[in-house]
């Protein structure tokens, strides 16, 4: 009221990233009256008709791993980048009706839309990985919180990335159209439907400049010692990234705020 | 209290700096003192509204804000059309830290609104005046010291304005106006003092008549 004293900076953030969660999952979730079979469906579908698909095309285990098993643990773990960096890139632009109060700066509807983006892949993965087990695939991971880091690293990533792509979105508009070219090779080449493992080394090294290729593989590890990974596969390589993207993200946001709010 | 530093404002064109809109603008807005603000077309009436209300960068300069100021009331944006007029409510409700007595501030803007079971129907169905009036009420159920105004009162049908005009002459006590119109009749009903903007500089009037007569003088005749 008009006499309590004003709110610290850390208040009023943490106020708008509770609303700003709650308001975009309502308009998900409820925009029409089926919208939220579709938000968890559409992707669970997806996954299982590409398992399914190309679980018959490939031999019985990759790696020493149940085939059904590698190839969604590593669709989930590169989806986790793609659409959340994809969803967190859009973010200030879906919302710049609401720059209209001060409160909300575009940085806080990234962040809001990161963790919006983590929360609804841990339901849909949870949704695979009961669709895997009544298929008779059980889901057994012998390093769960390995795999958690790893899943982690994925999510940072997309959330750097998808800051950076914001923030150069800014300066030409066209940034994302033409990253969403460029990006798409990714999918083959990030080691989600072929073992990179297969490939002659002088290949692997050049695959293996992709951070996903890491990030992927060190999900896969999570599952059991007995899987055998790329051998170039290194954590603190993909780290670094995740480390760089994410700091990159944050100066060009800080340094661009007022214009990334612009219409 | 609002006070301006040394404010300047141009924006960046497709070829590169465009002109200074603001000029090294200073002021001090006392508390309970309402200002109009006058200017021709493009003179940055709105562009010195948003740079007070914190949504727009000064480009040198800077604002100090000593009480509670509201955001821009007026302008199109602060509102999801697939939302309901309840779950956006809610929404502002939440940015501004009122998370604990939501339902009264709820009950507080359906009355003022008076959108009735509308209300609870999505924006996008709602005209234009309705929307106006749901911003107006949203913007009511905060105690602001000081509303920024960029024509807010015009909006909605004649009762409304009526009410709406009624309710800032209650709060004349503890709450004050900034506003932006093109008609000198709503200038004189809200305001006392009056800011002119002409050619990026700022001239201060303690009475808004004189600063009326001024504006008329910069006019081409």
């Amino acid at each position: 009221m008009a006499g309590s004293p004003p709110r610290s900076s850390l208040a009023v953030t943490w106020s708008v990233w509770r609303a700003l969660i709650l308001r975009e999952a309502l308009t998900r979730l409820f925009a029409t009256r089926i919208s939220w079979a579709w938000v968890l469906f559409e992707p669970v579908f997806h996954v299982a008709y590409l398992l399914v698909l190309y679980s018959a095309v490939q031999v019985r285990s990759v790696g020493n791993l149940d085939t059904p098993v590698w190839i969604m643990v590593g669709i989930q773990a590169f989806f986790l980048f793609r659409k959340t960096a994809d969803h967190v890139a859009g973010a200030p632009a879906d919302n710049s009706a609401l720059f209209a109060y001060r409160q909300v700066k575009p940085v806080d509807t990234l962040v809001a839309r990161g963790l919006l983006e983590g929360a609804s892949w841990l339901v849909i993965t949870l949704l695979l990985i009961a669709f895997l087990a009544m298929w008779g695939h059980p889901f057994v991971p012998q390093f769960p919180l390995a795999m958690a880091g790893a899943s982690a690293a994925m999510w940072l990533l997309g959330v750097g990335f998808g800051m950076v792509v914001s923030a150069c979105t800014t300066m030409m508009r066209e940034t994302r159209q033409v990253l969403q070219i460029v990006l798409r090779p990714l999918y083959m080449i990030s080691g989600v439907m072929f073992p990179i493992g297969s490939l002659p080394a002088d290949w692997r090294a050049l695959l293996m400049l992709n951070p996903l290729a890491h990030g992927v593989e060190l999900v896969r590890m999570g599952l059991s010692d007995n899987y055998q990974a790329v051998p170039e596969t290194d954590a603190g390589y993909l780290f670094a990234w995740v480390l760089g993207l994410l700091l990159l993200g944050l100066a060009l946001q800080l340094r661009l705020a007022h214009k990334v709010g612009a219409r | 209290m609002i006070v301006g530093r040394g404010l300047s404002k141009r924006y960046m064109t497709a070829h590169g700096a465009g002109p200074w809109v603001l000029d090294d603008v200073n002021f001090v807005i006392p508390p309970r003192v309402s200002v109009g603000i006058l200017g021709a077309n493009g003179a940055g009436k709105s562009t010195l509204l948003r740079i007070l209300a914190g949504v727009d960068k000064p480009t040198r300069g800077a604002v100090e804000r000593h009480c509670r100021v509201s955001w821009p009331l007026g302008f199109g944006g602060g509102l999801q059309g697939t939302l309901t007029g309840r779950q956006n409510a809610r929404f502002v409700c939440r940015i501004h830290g009122h998370e604990d007595d939501i339902p009264e501030r709820l009950a507080r803007i359906a009355e003022f609104a008076a959108l009735g079971d509308r209300f609870d129907e999505p924006i996008r169905t709602y005209s234009t005046g309705m929307a106006a009036r749901l911003r107006f009420a949203i913007s009511l159920a905060f105690d602001f010291d000081v509303y920024i105004s960029d024509e807010a009162t015009s909006a909605g049908d004649a009762s409304f304005r009526a009410r709406a005009a009624e309710e800032f002459r209650r709060r004349a006590n503890q709450a004050s106006v900034i506003m932006v119109s093109h008609d000198p009749g709503t200038l004189k009903r809200f305001c006392t003092a009056g800011m002119l903007l002409h050619e990026g500089k700022l001239t201060w009037f303690d009475r808004l008549g004189e600063a009326i007569t001024a504006y008329k003088e910069t006019l081409p005749a």
